[in-house]
């Protein structure tokens, strides 16, 4: 299965017409957090460390409808937390289906196959099942042993369901770019719809602060891995995206593209940094100072930030352009992002 | 607790500020002689009358408070974010792997 070309249409019409507007900042993929509880405890995780009063809360399905609703984004990605371990996430979902929007549930796998049942499939709704690397880095990564099975084996039940399917990976230093090439083909034979690969983001909140790439090891290691792609693999991330990676594009990050809605209401500046919440999307770009945070700003929170949530927005923009059209156009036809 | 006055309104900002950044509970006290335990997620010291937001512990709302109104912070509850280290996982699976005992390892359970 490949990304619907209605998903296609619909971003592509959506991004289009906003440039046509002049607008200078919209939202293209809203980073629904209905939770923070997980079944896993991830050393490169920033996003769990709460007291249990916390991790207890949960938006409720009318919370999230408003915030999407407001926010107007066409994709809606559901971290968290675990969000399988929300009980209204079956409601949450058809709700979001309902209003035509693209949601990507992430999920680390554990609950994925017994959950199945509360969903229907459809082009609207992929799960995006959280794998980083093969067996033994993905294990060690979530600091659980046996994760990386159990979450195969709910992924072959998904797409055997007629469920969409993606993965996403987050690279972390000493990552070996060979067995992440072998892991891509491993992915890609369990009929994957397509991989999201970003690195890590060192959160002053995650246990492991070692073990995070600098942006010019990022650059080298994203360069190993996609200097001689296959023509198999599958990404469900721009092309331009994969070339800033690599160091070929010169991007600054469009946080707002990708905002961020939780428990605690819009958070600022963007999904990696909490510097305070405001209650409404408006009121984020109104009244957040875009110009303290990015790389250009010397925030020194911003210095190595190469992560997805910043800059796939600023990817899918510049998609849009002749010179961004030409760079797809090649990585697709030619299986090339030099 | 710190205390707060108009010569100690600085070190109550900077409580506050602190308790932002930190992962566990705290306890306000107000000038009404209420004292409230809760996570404090969120402050706006900008605005025209500054301001924390608080989760109390068994309340569903958040309750928002003037700093004028917060008269000490205490940090009563466990920092969440400490005392997990990646070593030590390392470590435990070294270990297993020593000893040919790979079984799961476990993710530690909520508590409270
Ligand atoms: S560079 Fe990264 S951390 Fe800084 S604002 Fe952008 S996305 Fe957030």
């Amino acid at each position: 299965m490949a990304v619907p070309i209605s998903q296609m249409w619909t971003v592509a019409r959506y991004v289009l017409s906003n440039r046509l507007r002049g607008t200078e900042r919209y939202p293209l993929v809203l980073m629904l957090e209905p939770l923070f509880r997980c079944n896993l405890a991830c050393a490169g995780c920033g996003k769990i460390q709460y007291p249990a009063h916390i991790l207890k809360r949960q938006l409720s399905p009318e919370q999230c409808f408003a915030a999407v609703e407001e926010c107007g984004a066409p994709l809606v990605s559901i971290p968290g937390g675990e969000p399988l371990m929300h009980p209204r996430i079956d409601e949450i979902v058809a709700g979001l289906v309902e209003r035509k929007r693209y949601v990507y549930l992430c999920t680390n796998g554990l609950l994925l196959k017994e959950k199945l049942d509360l969903f229907k499939p459809t082009k609207f709704l992929s799960f995006s099942v959280h794998m980083d690397g093969p067996r033994k880095e993905h294990d060690f990564a979530v600091c659980r042993m046996g994760t990386y099975d159990i979450a195969v084996d709910a992924i072959k039940e998904a797409i055997g369901r007629g469920f969409r399917v993606t993965t996403n990976t987050t690279l972390f230093e000493g990552t070996d770019p060979n067995r992440i090439r072998g892991f891509f083909d491993d992915m890609m034979k369990l009929g994957v719809e397509g991989m999201m690969v970003s690195p890590g983001y060192s959160y002053p909140k995650a246990p492991d602060q070692q073990h995070f790439l600098g942006r010019e090891k990022t650059q080298s290691l994203f360069r190993s891995i996609f200097s001689k792609p296959k023509r198999h693999w599958r990404f469900n991330q721009s092309s331009l995206f994969i070339r800033y990676l690599m160091g070929h594009e010169q991007y600054d990050c469009t946080p707002w593209g990708i905002p961020t809605y939780n428990i605690f209401g819009w958070q600022r500046p963007c999904y990696l940094q909490q510097e305070g919440y405001v209650e409404t999307y408006q009121e984020l770009l109104d009244s957040t100072d875009w110009s303290k945070y990015g790389h250009k700003s010397g925030n020194q929170k911003c210095s190595n930030c190469m992560v997805h949530s910043g800059f796939e927005p600023t990817s899918v923009d510049q998609t849009f352009t002749i010179s961004g059209i030409w760079k797809t156009a090649k990585a697709s036809v030619a299986g090339s992002y030099i | 607790m710190t205390t707060n006055s108009n010569e100690t309104r600085a070190p109550i900002s900077d409580s506050i500020e602190k308790a932002f950044d930190y992962r566990g509970d705290v306890t306000i006290e107000l000038t009404s002689g209420e004292t409230v335990v809760g996570y404090l997620f969120n402050r706006d010291i900008d605005a025209a009358e500054p301001y924390l937001e608080m989760f109390a512990k068994n309340e569903e709302t958040p309750r928002r408070y003037a700093y004028r109104d917060v008269v000490g912070l205490e940090f009563t509850g466990r920092d969440t974010a400490e005392g997990k280290s990646w070593e030590a996982w390392q470590q435990k699976v070294a270990e297993a792997e020593a000893s040919g005992k790979i079984a799961e390892l476990y993710p530690e359970e909520l508590d409270g």
